[in-house]
């Protein structure tokens, strides 16, 4: 049997037959495996390409901002763009806002940036936290549940590069006439004077008024920045003269300064506000702070309408004739616990404000942020046995009466829970109707019932359609059962 | 030194060649233990990430020799398993594996060449692709289904009811393997039915038991013996089937791999009936390319620039201590992926040749008991006694299609349908209507 009669596939004889008639195949058709081996040879060659081509890029490749869609939820991508909001802090986390110019529509080029622990202590550790103005490169993990809804999350400090902006030193004035300008400082940081002269309080954050030259900017703070980064309050009082260094960024259009440490706002001076007493405060004196005091008469709730919330407290000092001091529920959520226990009827109270025009009558607005100086005391004003002798003359002033409630009746306001009129008769069978607002009485712990005796502290007021003789009480504390 | 990556590739390939022969093993299980190891003792993530890449490779080109000599495949290998036997029996298993292995190759360099313009390529593809991910997937399953054939028995029925009777046997089987693994799929993958401990080796006693103990078993019932090997030094192909195979494999490996669940073997099918593959040579090299653009091209996507996709448990595995950052990063896998195909092709040349030599000295129904063992051992090991009920109730359900001459990847896509019914929001209706949700 000659060689070429054994098949060289399978190694059995062919016996002369092509192709073979064991294992089928077909000597004529031979691939060499040199073919092979010079096929591994080319691949290697393309991988020795590929490798010198890694070799020579180095560059990352951000991805525009505009470009992140919900096809790119969960991807790690690089992005590159501006800080123009933030930190944010919480108790794990911060965030911050970046802007990449990657389309004209702001909010189409900009994200969420959210860092979660550990990297974020790594990163306060390392005092590297982004500010507004900061250019920053980021590598994280995309979500976008929804085209508008894109954050960047950020597992690694070393996946933050932050180069960090130089503050240029401006004028309030200068921001606002350049707004809207090219040459707006819009996403700069900025150093500025000016005078603290209120505050907003905000569910997340409070906002600072700072004006120079008539001209006034917000400063931004967050809430997270003292509670979980630097644990304390910020120490500013109202008419505070500061420097501060920010980032400028913006808010419904409107220029908006955001702190991202206390240490950015220095307290340079503390003006003296001028103390007036509340028989002086008039219309000469509008738009003028001032530094008050007296005795609270009565506290006074007003709600806000729409809901059961309240708005604001008006403080009746002294006398029931002088303006009222009134403060916003907001910023009256502000002051310390204690101080919060101790406005109260009777209690000595100094504060500052500012004197304003409220529905036609003057007042003195609360302005922030302050530590007023208040005493404890107790103050009632007087008893009032024989309701009779209420009558129209009476209306604003203050009273106090006992009674036993005969009858309850309700007042709708529409989705909300009813006002309620209670008609309290004296021993004298003569009555008066108490008039509770919703957001009062809907935050009674013990209502009163029919039958039951009350007293009360109250407002006469001009209720026509109650009644003839009318008394609103002011607060949840001006009602007692007894 | 960047070179030390490439090094970090080839370990990879010689963990994941040791890997490959062992029946019943994948990659995957190793990678989840190398992620632990990773994380007790770091170790740069990136040089973790290549010798991933390289177990990967080595899996998809050495990954075949357990087909040809020991007869156990999984779903990707399922699809060439029959030729590559068959030349097992006529004494060229060793050219069957290199053969297998030039698919492989082909496969590679395909995937190489394909690498300058996927940055652009593929991102486009998932844009437009994303959103009709469901329907896609669901127009897969009922393609599969309704382009199954009737099979020839071999002697015609006399009468038309048997005729009709002989026309629906293979068809119904087919459907009922369908709907089983629907079941099966809708009950493990709501509810995983191993240990807590071990949920994420739920889905590898499913697949053992659909594809390598009926394969196993199928092998002692035959008591087939294995004839001498002949070591030819060439090949004796068509350079025509060659490249037809390898296209065609290509085509539907990266379809699979760029197609959530879609797998290797759904995927050839499709690329199959698509490009009129044909002959038990094309089969086999169009399987091995599939099987090698399946595994390594899923996890190729991972690292294209701008596609962010994450494909394959090797990608999500590595997912979570390595993100690809930079081009150069994506470079540095195809190169390694070019060196790692070639180190693994001569890997696969030297085993093959060595168990050509000595394989027809042991006893095929031997062979197939010790595959068999090892199975059981790795399920046992891997998914604990649970894990071997849910294998032991799959290996009836991979009973069906052999016995039946039907599809065997019937029950890939019914196990799967709970899952393409999810992407099109009708999963949990369905689960309500079954009472497991």
């Amino acid at each position: 049997m000659t060689e070429e009669q054994v098949c060289p596939s399978c190694g059995k004889p062919t016996g002369g037959f092509v192709p073979c008639p064991h294992c089928g195949a077909d000597p004529r058709s031979k691939v060499s495996m040199r073919y092979v081996w010079a096929f591994c040879a080319s691949i290697l060659v393309l991988g020795g390409i590929f490798f010198y081509l890694h070799l020579a890029t180095s560059a990352v490749s951000p991805t525009p901002i505009a470009n992140i869609d919900s096809w790119l939820d969960y991807s790690y991508v690089w992005i590159e763009g501006t800080v123009v909001s933030g930190p944010r802090y919480g108790p794990t986390s911060f965030s911050f806002d970046v802007w990449d110019g990657s389309s004209e529509n702001p909010s189409e080029a900009t994200i969420t940036a959210e860092v979660y622990s550990p990297a974020f202590e790594e990163l306060l550790l390392e005092n590297r936290i982004p500010r507004v103005g900061d250019h920053v490169v980021i590598f994280g993990q995309l979500r976008v549940p929804s085209s508008t809804d894109r954050e960047i999350r950020i597992s690694f400090p070393e996946d933050l590069q932050i180069t960090e902006a130089q503050p240029v030193s401006t004028t309030i004035s200068k921001i606002l006439s350049t707004w809207d300008t090219p040459d707006s400082l819009l996403y700069r940081r900025v150093i500025v004077e000016g005078t603290i002269t209120d505050i907003r309080p905000l569910s997340s954050a409070n906002v600072y008024y700072l004006r120079d030259d008539d001209q006034e900017i917000q400063v931004y703070v967050h809430n997270g920045l003292g509670s979980y980064l630097e644990k304390r309050s910020l120490d500013l009082q109202v008419l505070d003269r500061v420097r501060i260094e920010a980032g400028l960024s913006e808010y419904s259009g409107q220029p908006q300064l955001a702190i991202a440490r206390f240490d950015e706002i220095e307290v340079l001076s503390h003006e003296n506000v001028p103390s007036v007493a509340l028989s002086e405060i008039n219309e000469n004196l509008l738009d003028n702070y001032v530094r008050v005091s007296g005795k609270i008469l009565f506290v006074e709730l007003e709600g806000t309408g729409t809901d059961l919330e309240i708005a604001s407290r008006f403080l009746w000092l002294d006398n029931e004739q002088y303006p009222k001091l009134v403060i916003s529920e907001d910023k009256f959520e502000q002051l310390p616990r204690e101080t919060r226990l101790l406005i109260q009827r009777g209690a000595q109270l100094e504060a500052i404000g500012k004197v304003a025009r409220y529905g036609g009558s003057i007042v003195i607005s609360w302005v922030g942020p302050q530590t007023p100086l208040i005493e404890n005391g107790t103050w009632s004003p007087d008893s009032v046995e024989n309701f009779a002798l209420i009558d129209s003359s009476w209306t604003d002033r203050l009273v106090s009466l006992s009674g036993r409630v005969v009858s309850i009746t309700e007042r709708y306001k529409g989705a909300l829970p009813p006002d309620r009129v209670l008609t309290v008769e004296d021993t004298h069978g003569n009555d008066v109707q108490i008039y509770m607002p919703n957001f009062i009485y809907e935050r009674l712990t013990d209502p009163p019932t029919e039958g039951e005796n009350v007293r009360v502290v109250g407002q006469v007021v001009d209720m026509s359609y109650i009644g003839s003789r009318v008394i609103q009480p002011g607060t949840m504390s001006d009602i007692e059962v007894i | 030194m960047p070179v030390v990556y490439l090094i970090y590739a080839l370990v990879g390939v010689l963990f994941g060649g040791v890997l490959s022969i062992l029946p019943g093993l994948h990659p995957l299980n190793f990678a989840g233990i190398g992620v632990f190891v990773y994380l007790t003792f770091p170790m740069d993530p990136l040089g973790l990430a290549l010798l991933f890449a390289g177990m990967l490779v080595a899996y998809a080109v050495i990954g075949t020799i357990t087909t040809t000599y020991m007869g156990s495949p999984d779903d990707s290998t399922m699809y060439m398993a029959f030729p590559n036997q068959k030349f097992l029996v006529y004494g060229r298993g060793h050219e069957a594996s290199v053969i297998t292995g030039v698919g492989a190759l082909g496969a590679a360099l395909l995937l190489i060449l394909i690498a300058p313009i996927s940055p652009t390529l593929f991102p486009i593809f998932r844009k437009i692709t994303t959103p009709h991910m469901g329907w896609i997937l669901i127009g897969v399953a009922a393609y599969l289904l309704q382009s199954e054939w009737p099979k020839d028995w071999g002697s015609r029925a006399k009468t038309r009811l048997g005729r009709l009777k002989d026309g629906w046997a293979s068809l119904s089987a087919g459907w009922l393997t369908f709907i089983l693994s629907m079941l099966l799929g809708f009950i493990v993958l709501n509810t995983p039915v191993t240990p807590a401990d071990r949920a994420f080796q739920n889905i590898m006693p499913v697949f053992v038991g659909f594809f390598a103990v009926p394969w196993v078993l199928t092998n002692l019932v035959s008591r087939a013996t294995i004839p001498k090997q002949h070591i030819g030094k060439d090949m004796y192909v068509r350079k025509m089937d060659l490249l037809r195979g390898t296209s065609a494999g290509f085509l539907g490996g990266m379809f699979a791999a760029f197609e959530p669940i879609v797998t290797a073997g759904v995927g050839g099918v499709l690329a199959g009936h698509s490009t009129g593959t044909q002959g038990d040579i094309q089969f086999m090299v169009s399987g091995a390319a599939g099987r090698f653009a399946y595994y390594v091209g899923a996890f190729f996507l991972f690292w294209v620039p701008l596609l962010h996709l994450t494909r394959g448990g090797m990608a999500w595995i590595t997912s979570v201590v390595y993100q690809p950052r930079a081009e150069s990063d994506f470079w540095l896998l195809v190169s390694a992926i070019a060196v790692s195909a070639v180190a693994a092709f001569v890997l696969m040349y030297l085993i093959s040749r060595f168990i050509a030599r000595i394989i027809s000295g042991f006893s095929y129904t031997k062979v197939s008991l010790g595959v068999l063992v090892c199975i059981i051992a790795l399920v046992y090991g891997f998914a604990g006694i649970e894990g071997l009920i849910l294998m032991t109730i799959c290996t009836g359900l991979g009973l069906i299609p052999p016995l039946f001459r039907t599809r065997r990847l019937n029950m890939i896509i019914g196990f799967f349908f709970p899952i393409f019914l999810n992407m099109c929001g009708l999963r949990a209706d369905v689960l309500k209507v079954l009472g497991v949700y």
